[in-house]
């Protein structure tokens, strides 16, 4: 057993509104440069959508992630020999125009402007070449047209549904999206590591962190292929590939990355999980249907004592393994299995898992004769005294999950490479949490109920509080447990600290020096 | 310390050498000079200078040594004479000091028959016959192999000894074992009818002129090889009438022009699966009404 700590992630996705508050505290914090204004380390995208860069989830198209090939896993687009043949062409790069052209307006147009008869307008221009363009797409283009033949109805995960299903997405009374944050995975076995010639990208062994060597990187891009996500972008300006570096400097002095710690929704969650680097190859070589089942694996119960023995052995503090009992990504993805990774099928076991959005169908429509509903239309209060078209009650349990707007198989396609049960349990537990807590607050759900559904799902009265808990009231702490990054013994391992003593702070303007 | 060492060796052998050759008016006349010019033993691509203080004024010699050009083309009489009477062949300028040239017609005047037996007759006698003459091997005789080695010399099939560069380089000789050579020196296909084997021989060996003779400082062409390389443009220009004169250039173009597409047909087949556009592309093309910028 080799225990090493990571610092995972859990987005709750019932509980993203899509104000994209998240990708402005990142920009602001580390991409608002020149080469770098394409570049959304942390977006938010609408689903069902292409995302951005248009279509990533397509490897067909832009090659990334790891493939099974007899039994091994190999790189499918930025392997040793297919590397090599391309460095100098790589044939797989996104192009600008899938991302997006960086634009701003010319806002002094519209205070210089000599009187007109016509209001002046601040005309768009590019922020590449500076000079004026149509806007063609934007970071999050499938939000501002949702639903257009061009984008939603292009979702690479709709490929995998029938036709018929896929109308039935689309059908006005139906028609549901819902957002998917993403940023960088910080994946246990990173494609964009093992792609990168230069061996600029290393993942940080104290917290599992996935960064690129700013010295190092030689612009190959072959990041950028091999990360599925396409979580790695290449930054024109400096001649070097950048990605989220989980806000490490807020981390080492205990903040919350910038994006979980301005959420809104309070959607994320942080905190440290123990895994056995020793199973990841064997897990990532895994059939495609066991693939999250041996990921989940890998992840270790932080209170065994062997595990604890083990990481101490590895040299993890005492503080960090204190972290990993109390994380609630732990809580989340191991202890009640609400959490499932993105796209898991490309192998790369990422760490950021995410809560599946609950998308009940609110009510069904029935067909009856609309001459006759009409006679029984109040005319007075214009609503009708039953419940002929619209109908909003429930009586199967389970029923609104199997008729869900979303079909399972779609968010099996995005969260379990396509295993439809594990999808619908962990919507079955987040219903049979709100069934739990609706009989405690209205109290309209007959007792048996209730019962039915805890014993369906397996949860208890206690655990359904603590995910409500966790859910609904969770604090910032709660959130966010972030253990102390120990740096100061990271550095004595290089320098001798007492040579620095006292150089901060009050003291010498100048330093006295012997023989100066 | 090590460096100054360094420095003080340098400085030492720049200053020996420099008061070496001046003192040496025999070694300036033999490195410059002699490629063309004797004393007393005939005329070779320049006249032989016995006596020449007889005919000439030292100072014409000066000026004259110093560039022969600038004479010519000021239209001195004597000078356009010489240059017509020895095929026009360019003399260049001595990269000699005033005085190191004086140094040199002092030398010659010493070595004029008058003057060696003025001076001391038996010991010249002795001289002369302690230099037992070489037999020179002319070129005539050369054998069919002996022209092939100076073909595979002069293209750099062969490598020059010295480690020089290949007469190719620079120089061009039409015929048709040959593919063209370089065209920043003359082309030295009728050369051996313009000089003869021993001004041919004396140039190949050691050239007067600057940019050869610094090009072979430091790899001398060695006696055998300026002949097989003398035989070969013998040959070359006996050869000369019956050789098709063969036009690369224009060759060169359309080969250039056709490996280039082949390359790209190679580029584009290996790279047959490559990203093309943008996965929108076509969504683009239909929405933007205004030209592209």
């Amino acid at each position: 057993m080799d225990v090493r700590s990571q610092m995972s992630m859990v987005f709750h996705l019932d509980k993203c509104i899509g104000c994209h508050t998240c990708s402005i505290a990142c920009k602001n914090i580390w991409t608002d440069r020149k080469g770098a204004e394409y570049q959304w380390w942390n977006n938010v995208e609408t689903k069902p959508g292409t995302g951005y860069p248009s279509k990533w989830e397509d490897q067909d198209i832009y090659k990334g992630g790891w493939e099974k090939k007899n039994g091994d896993i190999s790189l499918k687009g930025a392997g040793k020999l297919r590397g090599l043949m391309n460095i100098f062409h790589n044939p797989h790069l996104p192009v600008i125009d899938d991302y997006y052209e960086p634009f701003t307006y010319k806002y002094l147009d519209l205070i210089e402007s000599p009187a007109m008869t016509d209001q002046p307008t601040a005309r768009p221009v590019s922020l590449i070449t500076g000079k004026p363009i149509d806007i063609k797409s934007g970071p999050n283009w499938d939000d501002d047209l949702s639903g257009t033949p061009d984008y939603a109805r292009k979702d690479p995960n709709l490929l995998k549904l029938s036709p018929a299903e896929q109308e039935a997405m689309f059908q006005l009374e139906r028609m549901a999206f819902y957002y998917l944050p993403r940023i960088c995975n910080h994946c246990l076995n990173p494609a964009c590591v093992a792609s990168c010639p230069s061996g600029a990208i290393y993942k940080r062994g104290e917290d599992g962190i996935v960064l690129i060597n700013q010295n190092v990187c030689r612009a190959w891009r072959m990041c950028v292929t091999a990360c599925p996500y396409k979580k790695s972008y290449y930054n024109w300006h400096t001649g070097k590939s950048e990605k989220c570096i989980l806000c490490y400097p807020r981390l080492e002095v205990g903040q919350a990355p910038a994006c979980m710690h301005s959420c809104v929704g309070r959607i994320r969650y942080l905190g440290v999980m123990l895994y056995d680097a020793d199973l990841i190859h064997e897990a990532a070589s895994e059939d495609e249907n066991n693939l999250v089942d041996r990921q989940l694996d890998i992840l270790l119960d932080p209170f065994d004592p062997e595990v604890i023995a083990s990481a101490k052995k590895n040299g993890i503090a005492d503080s960090t393994i204190k972290a990993a009992q109390n994380s609630p990504t732990y809580k989340f993805v191991k202890k009640w299995g609400l959490a499932l990774p993105l796209h898991p099928e490309f192998r790369t076991l990422p760490m950021l898992f995410y809560v599946p959005p609950l998308l009940p169908v609110m009510a069904s429509l029935k067909e009856v004769d609309n001459k006759a509903q009409s006679e029984k239309m109040d005319p007075i209060a214009k609503n009708w005294n039953d419940n002929w078209l619209y109908d909003t009650s429930t009586e199967e349990l389970w029923g609104t999950i199997e008729q869900a707007r979303f079909p399972l198989k779609y968010l099996a396609s995005l969260f379990s490479a396509g295993d439809e049960e594990k999808v619908k349990h962990i919507l079955k537990k987040l219903m049979a949490v709100r069934i739990h807590r609706r009989g405690i607050t209205v109290g309209d759900i007959d007792e048996a109920k209730v019962k039915q559904a805890m014993n369906d799902t397996g949860l208890t009265p206690e655990a359904a509080e603590e995910i409500y808990y966790l859910t609904s009231l969770a604090k910032f702490d709660d959130r966010f447990v972030i253990p102390a990054s120990h740096r100061e013994q990271s550095i004595e391992m290089l320098d001798f600290t007492g040579d620095a003593k006292g150089t901060t702070g009050f003291g010498f303007k100048e330093t006295p020096a012997r023989g100066a | 310390m090590k460096q100054s060492k360094l420095i003080f060796c340098v400085v030492l052998v720049f200053f020996n050498s420099a008061i070496f050759a001046q003192q040496n008016p025999e070694l300036l006349f033999n490195s410059f000079c002699s490629t063309c010019h004797t004393i007393n033993k005939g005329n070779l691509i320049g006249p032989d200078l016995v006596d020449v203080h007889k005919r000439r004024s030292d100072e014409w010699m000066l000026n004259f040594i110093k560039s022969s050009q600038t004479m010519i083309n000021n239209g001195d009489a004597d000078a356009v004479a010489l240059f017509n009477e020895y095929n026009k062949m360019i003399m260049p300028d001595a990269p000699y000091s005033t005085d190191e040239i004086k140094s040199i017609i002092e030398y010659v005047k010493t070595k004029s028959p008058d003057y060696v037996a003025q001076a001391d007759g038996s010991k010249s006698s002795d001289n002369v016959n302690t230099e037992p003459e070489v037999p020179i091997r002319s070129v005539d005789d050369a054998t069919v192999s002996e022209i092939e080695i100076g073909r595979m010399l002069f293209t750099g099939e062969q490598r020059l000894e010295g480690r020089g560069a290949a007469c190719i380089s620079c120089h061009n000789v039409k015929n048709n074992k040959l593919i063209g050579g370089g065209l920043l020196a003359k082309d030295l296909t009728d050369v051996f009818a313009r000089m003869n084997e021993a001004g041919v021989k004396a140039i190949v060996g050691s050239s007067p002129f600057p940019a050869m003779r610094e090009a072979y400082q430091n790899a001398v062409i060695s006696d055998e090889e300026v002949y097989n390389i003398t035989a070969f443009l013998k040959y070359a220009n006996e050869q000369q009438y019956d050789q098709q004169a063969r036009d690369y250039k224009q060759y060169f173009i359309w080969a250039s022009g056709i490996c280039f597409i082949a390359l790209l047909g190679i580029y584009s087949f290996a790279w047959r699966s490559r990203r093309k556009e943008s996965v929108n592309q076509r969504i683009y093309d239909r929405q933007l009404k205004s030209a592209p910028y």
